[in-house]
């Protein structure tokens, strides 16, 4: 299989998405063809300073993918995932952004003939991992975490506030699946860096409840979920649950080594869950 | 057209007070359609539809030799009658008449007066193009049975069955589930006076079971409807109820013996098992159980058991019980199919399904209820009595994304929850609603007492329902999320059990129902009433009247009133005895039809027969309501409909054009 | 309250939509930072519809939004809530009104000048040039900064696309433009 890849800004610096991704797909021959060139999606900031500006930014990219010849964008962040996707409603929605949009984009050399369907890469894992064969990982209980923006506002991958694609993944590829509440509950990632307390708060929530539920493990599918619930744990006392992407934990499944996982790279060690016989 | 009856045509043009007049010039329109030819006299005039008003026309008919009359005014739909019958009064055949709407389709919805004053004259030309060419129709009498078939037997139907057979009648009454009684039964107590239900219901279903002039077919759907108002054929499907209701004394031996015990309960929401064999509730009427074939362990599952048959003393049991079918002919039917509860399964935000402790309005009732699952004891489902509860209005009622109207009845009841929770358990009452609305007698005043009793009633929509934990000390407890829009904060409440206060749905199979009775219903599933204000309780076919929810959500006070009132409606209609039938009807010219039979799939009323003789088809005046299905169908250009013939449409639209 | 005639925000996509704002809380039941929103997003509403737009143009409410749609999901009324809250503050942003010991706007302000200057963003970046505004916060991040270099996770290089004049340029080319929200 071969798809085209949209990393987004913290990708690269992600404890281990970036390796995990690469490895998995490595092992699974799913080729993946970065977007030469990419550029940000303009994340939460650029709609609320610029409709047309935070459209453009996107749709440079949805001519890029044409050009590589193309029909889906794949990208592993939410945050992208959200962006992308509410560009390409909007230019499908309306005709005179379109037309603004294909101006802008003319003048840097580009043309925008067809919007991708966007996607995101657990979508492309649900369908590329087989099922699991062994009983490894049958004990390492894990709570899936999806953060507030794969499923809203579209919901057409799952229920809006209560999914449960992925840990119909999880369970599928071997591990022991916890179901909790706090599945959606938004972290505050956008505004952690100010609004410190308030933010700390949201995301300890989220992780006393999965810890409560029993999980040892957090699932993620997004770098900036990740880093919100990794570097909450650090800063207080409860309960510390390894917050690792769910890539990494195909990874195991696939029986990859952690170190080739990237999973070294958590502020929360995984060693120890994972190294229990 | 004769030479005899060369048209002279009078065409009246009303000013219908403030409504037509000033937007439109009246006085022009008269002066240029004066002018066309076969016009003998065209006047305006104040109100037509006055006497004074149709004095003018009967007197012009016998002064000025008029046969034939245009009135442009408003929706023929107000009064095409008025003026049939003063054409009819001075001697003319009433359907030398036509009528022109300069109202609704001309003075209320034109804003520039020079472009409303020409619309009109364009519109009363045409039909004074189209009467040109009418003919005289007439109509026919038919008698009617005297007799009424209610469809579904909840508070509705009993009491339209019951208003019905008082008079005199003879009812047929077909309820689908095992007893009468519908939701009420389930109810312990109604608001506002909160009279217990059961002791107002159960005399009610008894007096339904003993009344000489009702016929109860429980257990039972209908199955087919033919024919027409006064005769209706209807044909009732009985299912198998496995047990003689004739030998039956109900003495409930077989229910306890049977050792099937755990199938789940509808008539109590799932919160409790009953056995194979089953009456629904203790007070069911008819006292008959049914067997339920799916569980039984003979009927279902082809194992040996028969305890019943062994327990049941009086031979009542018969495995071998088939479907049976009944055809009745009935004057008028009333359809009092209720409603159904939204499931609110879908709403993942309030956790439904996935929390024990949330239980859906109707789940409360029956937990609440005397016969209920925990004998009326309002406990959770660890057998503790609930310290803290909130009761969250408008759960798919009042959003766009499930039911966008309000279903009326359920801030009243989720009041009658909360006093009912203040006087068995003390708990404190958390009430979550948008608009409190208690618009009926004595019901403003239900609101303040329980006000009194000190519920708190916090202004705003529950966003969420969890079980995330946020402080140890409500472990095992929800916790309620709402913005209380008065005070503006968010307020979390933990508590140890929610009720949704579910909005309310037409009737499952509501469609099959309207589908069978050729009734509408309305964008949201409910049945449509034939006018929403002057005719709320008849649809638009004749002798199908509406009682109760069926035709939207309503509490009980107006589901009674309503079911009197559509049973005052048959039974005006048997008393008359006679119906009048439609002359606008379709007519197959015989010489015409090639035989093909395409008006006869055409026809929803099933109006139209084969002659096989003569090998040409035929309508059955009675049956055929004029829709004009059976011409459009025709390729022969055999069937047309009368009043409705091509001369006179093309005589409307080419005097348009003009 | 002061009142204004012209509505600053007539040209919103889907503005009409808060004319059927019922008032009911779910927006706000929902959202995640309500508790620093001076208005709750319906009260935003509300506020337009009474013509009380200077108190809507000063309001900190949409730099609270974090974006997570719970809000957009619930509204009994299917109103764009986030939408809105995002075509509020480019509003805001276009007029200035921002308030003006809010921190927000100066982190966003930040982001959009690391795009504008390299395509992409780079968080140490970000976090530099708006801790010249705000170097308490920035320095409040140095343990974990240091914690997630030890960890090979902080890039202290821009990351750029090939050509990053092109992206000045798309800035440029919506600068000028005085599209709707
Ligand atoms: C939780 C709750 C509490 C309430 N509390 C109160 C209260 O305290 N006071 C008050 O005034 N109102 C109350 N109401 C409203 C009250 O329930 C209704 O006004 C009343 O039940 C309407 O009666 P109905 O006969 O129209 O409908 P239903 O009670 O629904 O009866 C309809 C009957 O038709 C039968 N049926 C349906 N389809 C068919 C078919 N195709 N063929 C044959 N039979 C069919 C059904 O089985 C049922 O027996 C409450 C409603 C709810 C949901
Ligand atoms: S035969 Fe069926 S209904 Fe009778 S006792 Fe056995 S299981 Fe129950
Ligand atoms: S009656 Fe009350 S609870 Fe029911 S939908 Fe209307 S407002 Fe909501
Ligand atoms: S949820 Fe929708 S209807 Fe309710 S207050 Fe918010 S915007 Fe208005
Ligand atoms: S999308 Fe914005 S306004 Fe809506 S709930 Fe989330 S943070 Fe609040």
């Amino acid at each position: 299989m071969k798809i085209c890849f949209y990393p987004g800004c913290s990708f690269a610096t992600s404890a281990g998405y970036k390796e995990s991704t690469e490895a998995v797909c490595r092992k699974l021959n799913i080729e993946l063809n970065e977007i030469p060139d990419w550029n940000c999606c303009g994340a939460t900031v650029m709609f609320g300073e610029n409709k047309l500006r935070a459209t453009a930014l996107a749709a440079r990219h949805f001519a890029l993918v044409q050009t590589m010849g193309f029909e889906d964008l794949v990208t592993g962040c939410n945050a992208c995932y959200a962006t992308l996707r509410k560009a390409a409603r909007l230019l499908t929605e309306d005709q005179e952004l379109f037309q603004k949009t294909q101006e802008v984009l003319q003048n840097l050399g580009l043309k925008l003939d067809r919007i991708p369907k966007i996607r995101h890469l657990l979508e492309v894992l649900m369908e590329a991992m087989p099922d699991s064969t062994s009983d490894r990982y049958k004990t390492l209980s894990v709570g899936a975490y999806y953060g507030c923006q794969l499923t809203r506002p579209d919901q057409d991958l799952d229920k809006g506030d209560y999914p449960e694609i992925l840990e119909h993944f999880l369970d599928r590829i071997g591990f022991s699946v916890k179901e909790h509440s706090a599945r959606t509950q938004c972290c505050g990632a956008s505004h952690a860096v100010i609004y410190k307390n308030e933010c700390q708060g949201l995301s300890q929530r989220i992780i006393r409840e999965i810890a409560n539920k029993g999980a040892e493990v957090i699932a993620t599918i997004c770098p900036l979920c990740q880093f919100n619930l990794d570097q909450a744990q650090i800063q207080d006392n409860g309960p510390r649950l390894p917050v690792t992407y769910f890539t990494q934990l195909a990874g195991l499944a696939l029986g990859l080594a952690p170190a080739e996982l990237g999973l070294n790279k958590l502020l929360v060690s995984a060693d120890k869950v994972l190294t229990r016989p | 057209m004769t030479t005899q009856n060369k048209p002279r045509i009078g065409v009246y043009i009303c000013h219908c007070g403030m409504n037509i007049a000033p937007k439109v010039d009246v006085e022009e329109v008269a002066r240029s359609i004066q002018t066309l030819d076969h016009v003998t006299v065209a006047r305006d005039y104040k109100f037509m539809c006055s006497n004074p008003g149709q004095d003018m026309i009967i007197n012009d008919i016998k002064e000025l030799g008029l046969n034939r009359v245009v009135v442009a005014s408003c929706s023929p739909r107000m009064h095409e009658k008025t003026f049939r019958n003063a054409v009819k009064t001075a001697g003319l055949n009433p359907y030398y008449f036509q009528m022109a709407n300069i109202r609704e389709q001309v003075s209320w919805v034109t804003k520039d007066s020079q472009e409303a004053t020409e619309k009109a004259k364009s519109l009363v030309a045409a039909a004074v193009g189209r009467v040109f060419f009418h003919q005289p129709l007439e109509t026919r009498e038919v008698s009617v049975t005297k007799s009424v078939l209610v469809i579904g037997g909840g508070i509705a139907g009993m009491q339209a069955a019951l208003t019905s057979a008082n008079a005199g009648y003879e009812v047929y009454l077909v309820e689908r589930e095992p007893s009468i009684g519908g939701h009420m039964a389930k109810f312990d107590k109604t608001f506002p006076t909160l009279d217990c239900a059961a002791c107002i219901m159960t005399p009610k279903m008894v007096d339904v079971l003993q009344h000489p002039g009702i016929t109860l077919y429980t257990w039972s759907e209908v199955h087919k409807v033919e024919g027409f108002i006064g005769n209706f054929e209807v044909t009732i499907k009985k299912n198998p109820r496995y047990v003689d209701e004739k030998k039956c004394t109900g003495c409930g031996t077989c229910m306890q013996k049977c050792p099937t015990k755990k199938v789940v309960s509808e008539f109590n929401e799932g919160l409790s098992f009953r056995t194979a064999i089953y009456t629904p509730f203790p007070q069911a009427v008819p006292n008959v159980p049914v067997i339920d074939a799916d569980h039984c362990r003979v009927l279902g599952q082809n194992k040996k058991c028969g305890v019943c048959v062994k327990f049941c003393e009086t031979k009542a049991i018969d495995f071998e019980q088939k479907p049976e079918f009944v055809t009745l002919t009935v004057g008028a039917i009333i359809t009092a199919t209720g409603f159904q509860a939204v499931n609110p399964s879908g709403m993942e935000q309030y956790g439904y399904g996935r929390f024990p402790e949330v239980y859906t309005s109707l789940e409360f009732e029956r937990l609440n209820n005397a016969t209920g699952p925990t004998s009326g004891k309002v406990v959770m489902k660890n057998g503790k009595v609930p310290e803290r509860v909130a009761i969250v209005h408008c759960v798919g009622s009042r959003d766009t994304r499930h039911k966008k109207y309000c279903s009326r009845v359920c801030c009243m009841y989720s009041m009658k929850f909360a006093h009912l929770l203040r006087e068995k358990t003390g708990a404190e009452v958390w009430e979550f609603y948008i608009d409190i609305r208690s618009p009926g007698k004595l019901y403003e005043e239900f609101y303040n007492r329980v006000q009194e009793e000190g519920v708190r009633f916090i202004r705003g929509r529950v966003a969420e329902i969890t079980d995330i934990v946020d402080d140890a000390t409500d472990e095992g407890r929800l916790t309620v999320i709402a913005e209380s829009t008065l005070t503006r904060r968010t307020v979390r409440v933990p508590v140890d059990m929610v009720v949704l206060s579910v909005g309310l749905e037409p009737a499952r199979g509501s469609e099959d129902i309207g589908r069978l009775l050729g009734v509408s219903r309305d964008g949201d599933g409910w049945f449509n009433e034939l006018h929403a204000k002057l005719a709320p309780v008849a649809t638009p076919i004749s002798g199908i009247f509406l009682a109760g929810c069926c035709q939207g959500p309503k509490d009980i006070p107006d589901t009674v009133a309503q079911s009197m009132g559509a049973a005052g409606e048959a039974i005006a209609l048997l008393a008359k005895g006679i119906v009048t039938t439609q002359a606008e009807i379709s007519r197959i010219d015989p010489d015409l039809c090639s035989g093909c039979k395409s008006c006869i799939e055409s026809c929803s009323y099933s109006a139209i027969r084969f002659d096989e003789a003569r090998k040409v088809a035929v309508v059955n005046e009675a049956l055929c309501m004029g829709c004009g299905s059976c011409a459009a169908a025709c390729p022969s250009s055999a069937a047309g409909v009368k009043h409705f013939t091509d001369q006179q449409v093309m005589g409307e639209i080419e005097s348009i054009l003009l | 309250m002061s009142q204004n005639d012209t509505n600053p925000f007539s040209t919103i996509a889907h503005l009409e939509s808060i004319n059927q704002c019922i008032q009911c809380g779910t927006c706000s039941g929902s959202c995640p930072l309500a508790d620093l929103m001076d208005h709750a997003p319906r009260e935003l509403f509300a506020l337009i519809r009474e013509g009380a737009y200077e108190e809507v143009l000063h309001s900190n409410t949409p730099w609270f939004c974090v974006s997570c749609y719970a809000c957009m999901v619930r509204c009994p009324r299917e109103i764009p809530v986030t939408d809105l809250m995002y075509a509020l503050k480019e509003v805001i942003t276009k007029q200035g009104t921002a308030p003006q010991n809010l921190k927000m706007p100066d982190m966003y302000q930040a982001f959009s000048r690391n795009i504008k200057d390299t395509g992409k963003v780079t968080e140490s970046l970000v976090m530099a040039r708006y801790g010249m505004k705000h170097p308490m916060d920035a320095l409040k991040n140095i343990p974990l900064a240091i914690k997630m270099q030890m960890r090979g996770r902080l890039e202290l290089k821009a990351q750029k696309v090939a050509d990053p004049k092109s992206i000045a340029r798309l800035f440029e080319l919506t600068e000028t433009s005085k599209d709707k929200p």
